[in-house]
């Protein structure tokens, strides 16, 4: 015999408003208890009974989370920051452009209200618009768990098919892009079968930093929705960095990319359209991004 | 019925809904509910094909609040179908598509229907999978209905037997003699998939039964009259012990003409003594109810060099699922659209409603159609881009004129589509140069019924004077009843529309009518309404004339005055004649419409239940695209609806119709496939069936062409269901111009646009 309340498992709801009264919370109510941060993802796969918490804890009453600030060279975002927040936020102009867009092309309006930066994350599909953005602009993530606080390069962070490197009870708290003193500018493109609240059959992330002789000093490429998780291309990025820019270093980038990049068929898309899709979304946003980066200098 | 119009006709005024719909107080079925209510849910199986070896419910009682577990076993007979009473309302010795129910729950709560439901414990026996009309049709299928001899069957119905639902076909002239002399033979297959009406609210109803066994249904419907009947057949209950009252509709698109919820809440609220509600989840919509079939088109047409078309022979199978609900009609309207809006000298086509392992498919706008007119008019643009024609102008050499006849022989009158053609060409700047590199123009024609059948409709004049229209005809959202036929029969009573009160839709107080579909309500339920009006008007007339003295012919009646034509002062107000006639406590003005079949050549068709569009309408859509080369993607930079609607009774609504059916035609075309994997839906919710977003459309131009029919009021025709036929034609037919490429199949995705960009083809 089951409850009459089994199609809802939830039995306890709680909103702490510090990271260790969350992390407390966590303990005390043991594994059954999940971090809410929006819930745009975790509502739908709750009443699909994919995850079937027995207490939520809600961190969106914690302050800290929700800071967005720039400290010195690192833009600082709080994991429980809204999509809509950093879409609307001047802070990311000239430095990080790419995430600006990414935020502002998930999902809808409503969504994007309410659903987080934290929460894109540690859902981790492969398909999350704002991980290759954060995976091209080398961010680092803040950890904090019952033992303190760490901080893990984002590379590290996924490490599976919808798996990140969290240990039980621990909190993504935030995300730390570096803003260099070099020109940078970053594009994002998605790809997806309309042009609003869309899962992206490819998205690209291409970030470059200009040396002062207006060669490419550093890049950063990141690929989504082509394989287990989000994906950072070393290939491509190696092929820009210390290149001169223009067309054909974009081709070569774009070329080299596809080899990094383990796409599957599903109902979106097939593999062979993705991985021809690669390629066509890296040069572009290269091209783009460095764009942005000549304005920026 | 063509006589002057009232100056009511022709203005975009408001609708009655409107203030409630726009404030959030409109009640729609999802809001309704009883006193007492228990709330259904229905368990269903996770199987394409099986035979059912045991259901036990034990584990399913026990669950706290469950009142009551029906099964296959309790509703014995029970028989669901309007044309092949193949579909049993709970699943007996086997389920035929993954999503059909085997069990129903009436519980307290629905998180305890829904816990129930999981509860129930069927053993299953998989049984081989039909996934597509090719499996179904192989020599050594599998029969899905093995025991089809012993359903009730519509007479009119024809088929071979095997996984066949029903069969129509069209023989005129001598195809082939045609083929054998034609210059030109054009030969092509088309594939579309099915598609789903995407309600924003889904099937939800709520029945209760009272103490003397009178069932009370409240259904978000389009046809209470409909409903009533198929309760009564499908529930062996009489008539005269079933009310339906339609809630508010929030979308229906032809989804829910047909029986859904109610039968289950029904039974449900027969055992428990409770009303009962049921509401369909987006995901259950989406796997079990009847969604747009899908088909497979196959055409040969024969052509002369100068372009003229002689003969066409077309096959066109479409994919009904599990079972018939609603495809021997709309094979029927395959046979005409298949022929399209031209002069032929020969047709022979034949098509087929197919059983497979999926949901039955139903009514989607215009059924049957975008699956034929893609094919037909994605080849005409193959015929003229080989012949070295111009698209607009092989059209225009064949397009039918009045008197022509269409191909069941129907005589053509007050025929428009040289008009749309040449409004939405000149709209489009159709002859202005190639519009360059991966850009493109397209073209598409279509034609199309407006429904007739009864309506009828009592004006009421209360004791104070005012009026009331009382008609069975139901709103579901266009405005055809709280703007147009409301405008209508202000107009005729010379009163503001706004001062009109509605009563409509219910079975228990409403007069007949045959529910919104095919395009009718405005014209049928309108020209009921008119009758109506005039029927009061008459009998107003009396009193007042024994009143002034005068003869009832010699008065008119507007402004809530009634007027003597030559002598203005002699005059009584309505609320005087009101409380003339109060000692019979109001009048009621009675009116029905029905018109006359239309007809046409009977014997040129058989099986089918359609064999002439009745009022039939015309429209061209064109539009202009753009092409991303290196990632098929296609861009509609303008799209343009010529549509003739006879006669315009409310500009902003009718605009509303051919701009909202455009863009669902657009969805059908670039965007929305049902996706199966051996029966299953793999996308069954909006996140990956992808409806367009405003992002994905362009401003829809709509030019309301006026070419008015001999029987709408006022020469109104059907507006509602054509703008979603033409979209995927057009679309593909400028894809194709821009690319050189031909599409066909649907939906138009980037992909697809990409891989025919790798296939053969010649450079525009």
């Amino acid at each position: 015999m089951v409850s009459a309340q089994a199609a809802t498992s939830v039995r306890s709801f709680v909103a702490p408003d510090t990271v260790v009264g969350a992390i407390e919370q966590r303990h005390r109510l043991g594994d059954t208890a999940i971090y809410l941060s929006g819930g745009t993802d975790l509502g739908v796969v709750m009443r699909r009974h994919l995850v079937t918490p027995e207490h939520l804890i809600d961190l969106s009453r914690i302050d800290e989370l929700r800071t967005l600030e720039r400290v010195d060279g690192t833009i600082v975002i709080g994991s429980a920051v809204t999509h809509r927040t950093i879409e609307l936020s001047g802070l990311f102009v000239g430095h990080a452009e790419a995430l600006r867009e990414a935020c502002a092309t998930v999902g809808s309006v409503q969504t994007r209200n309410v659903g987080t930066l934290g929460g894109n994350l540690c859902n981790a599909s492969p398909a999350a618009d704002t991980a290759p953005v954060l995976l091209a602009l080398g961010a680092v993530v803040e950890i904090a768990g019952p033992d303190g606080r760490r901080l893990l390069p984002i590379d590290d962070f996924f490490v599976g098919y919808r798996r990140t490197a969290l240990a039980p009870g621990e909190i993504l708290t935030s995300i730390r892009i570096p803003v260099p003193d070099a020109p940078r500018g970053s594009a994002f493109l998605k790809l997806g079968r309309r042009k609003a609240m869309e899962i992206s059959i490819a998205s690209v992330t291409v970030r470059l930093d200009l040396a002062s002789d207006g060669t490419i000093a550093a890049a950063g490429v990141g690929l989504g929705s082509v394989a287990a998780t989000p994906v950072r291309s070393a290939s491509a990025e190696r092929v820009l960095t210390g290149s001169p820019p223009g067309p054909a270093t974009w081709d070569a980038a774009a070329h080299a990319a596809v080899g990094d990049c383990s796409p599957i068929d599903d109902v979106r898309a097939t593999q062979e359209y993705r991985a021809a899709m690669v390629p066509v979304l890296v040069a572009r946003a290269a091209g783009i991004a460095f764009g942005r980066a000549r304005s920026n200098a | 019925m063509t006589a002057p119009a009232p100056d009511t006709v022709g203005r975009s005024v408001g609708r009655l809904d409107g203030g409630a719909k726009v404030t959030g107080r409109y009640e729609y079925g999802v809001d309704a509910s009883r006193p007492g209510m228990l709330w259904a849910r229905l368990a269903r199986s996770p199987h394409a094909h099986a035979r059912i070896l045991s259901v036990d419910t034990t584990a399913a009682l026990a669950v706290p609040g469950v009142r009551v577990v029906l099964t296959g076993a309790d509703t014995l007979g029970y028989l669901a179908s309007r044309y092949v009473r193949d579909e049993p309302l709970l699943a007996l010795d086997r389920v035929r598509y993954p999503g059909e129910p085997v069990a129903a729950v009436a519980a307290d709560t629905q998180e305890a229907a829904e816990a129930a439901c999981r509860l129930v414990r069927v053993e299953y026996e998989p049984l081989p999978v039909i996934s597509s009309v090719e499996e179904a049709l192989a020599d050594d299928a599998t029969v899905i209905h093995p025991d089809w001899a012993s359903y009730w069957v519509s007479p009119i119905i024809r088929r071979p037997g095997g996984n066949v639902v029903s069969h129509a076909s069209l023989r005129r002239g001598d195809t082939a003699a045609l083929f054998e002399s034609a210059d030109h033979v054009f030969e092509d297959t088309f594939e579309v998939p099915m598609v789903h009406q995407a309600s924003l609210e889904g099937r939800v109803a709520i029945a209760e039964v009272d103490d003397a066994g009178v069932v009370h249904v409240w259904s978000s419907h389009q046809y209470p009259f409909g409903l009533r009947q198929d309760i009564s057949d499908i529930l062996h209950i009489p008539l005269g012990k079933i009310r339906v009252t339609v809630t508010g509709v929030g979308g229906g698109f032809g989804g829910k003409l047909y029986a859904g919820a109610e039968p289950y809440c029904i039974i449900l609220a027969q055992r428990t003594g409770r009303p009962v509600k049921l509401r369909y989840t987006r995901e259950e919509e989406m796997i079990a109810t009847s969604p747009r079939m899908g088909a497979t088109v196959r055409l040969r047409t024969a052509v002369a060099a100068d372009g003229t078309l002689l003969a066409r022979e077309g096959w066109i199978d479409y994919d009904s699922g599990a079972y018939s609900e609603s495809s021997p009609g709309v094979v029927s309207v395959g046979l005409l659209t298949l022929a399209g809006p031209y002069r032929w000298q020969a047709l022979s086509i034949d098509t087929r409603a197919i059983y497979t392992n999926k949901a039955g498919c139903g009514s989607y706008r215009a059924p049957g159609a975008p699956q034929a007119v893609f094919a037909g008019e994605s080849q005409l643009d193959r015929i003229a881009r080989e012949l070295g024609i111009d698209p607009l102008r092989l059209r225009l050499h064949n397009a039918v004129r009045d008197g022509d006849l269409g191909p069941t022989g129907q005589v053509l009158n007050n025929v428009s589509l040289v008009e749309t053609l040449q409004a939405a060409a000149d709209r489009i700047d159709w002859d202005s140069a190639g519009a360059g590199h991966l850009r493109g123009k397209g073209l598409s024609c279509t034609w199309w019924t407006t429904t007739g059948m009864p309506s009828s409709a009592y004006v009421r004049m209360d004791e104070d004077g005012t009026f009331v229209l009382i008609t069975g005809a139901t709103e579901i959202g266009t405005g055809a009843v709280t703007a147009g036929v409301a405008q209508i029969c202000a107009g005729e009573l010379g009163i503001d529309p706004a001062d009109l009160k509605i009563v409509s839709a219910d079975t228990g107080t409403t007069p007949y009518d045959f529910g919104a579909q095919g395009s009718r309500t405005l014209v049928q339920a309108g020209n009921a309404a008119i009758a109506a009006a005039e029927d009061l008007k008459s009998q107003m007339f009396d009193i007042a004339a024994a009143k002034l003295g005068c003869q009832a012919e010699e008065l008119e009646m507007s402004d809530g005055e009634i007027r003597h034509t030559n002598d203005p002062e002699l005059s009584l107000s309505v609320s005087d004649v009101a409380r003339l006639g109060g000692t019979r406590g109001g009048l009621l003005g009675r009116g029905s419409y029905e018109q006359p079949p239309t007809p046409y050549d009977a014997d040129s068709v058989q099986g089918a239940m359609i064999g002439a569009f009745n009022i039939p309408s015309f429209a061209t859509h064109a539009c202009e695209v753009s092409v991303d080369g290196a990632t098929g993607e296609v861009t509609l930079d303008r799209y343009v609806v010529a549509q003739d609607v006879g006669r315009v009774v409310n500009p902003r609504y009718c605009e509303g119709q051919v701009t909202g059916g455009a863009v669902q035609g657009i969805g059908q075309a670039m965007f929305e496939e049902i996706i199966h994997r051996g029966g299953h839906v793999m996308n069954p919710n909006f996140t990956d069936y992808k409806l367009p977003t405003l992002s994905d459309v362009p401003h829809i131009e709509t030019i309301l062409v006026e070419v008015p029919s001999d029987s709408g009021p006022y020469g109104a025709k059907g507006v509602g269901e054509q703008a979603i036929i033409g979209p995927p034609a057009a679309i593909a037919n400028a894809v194709r111009d821009a690319t050189g490429h031909p599409i066909q199949r649907l939906p138009i995705t980037a992909e697809r646009v990409w891989q025919s960009l790798r296939g053969p083809g010649t450079a525009s």
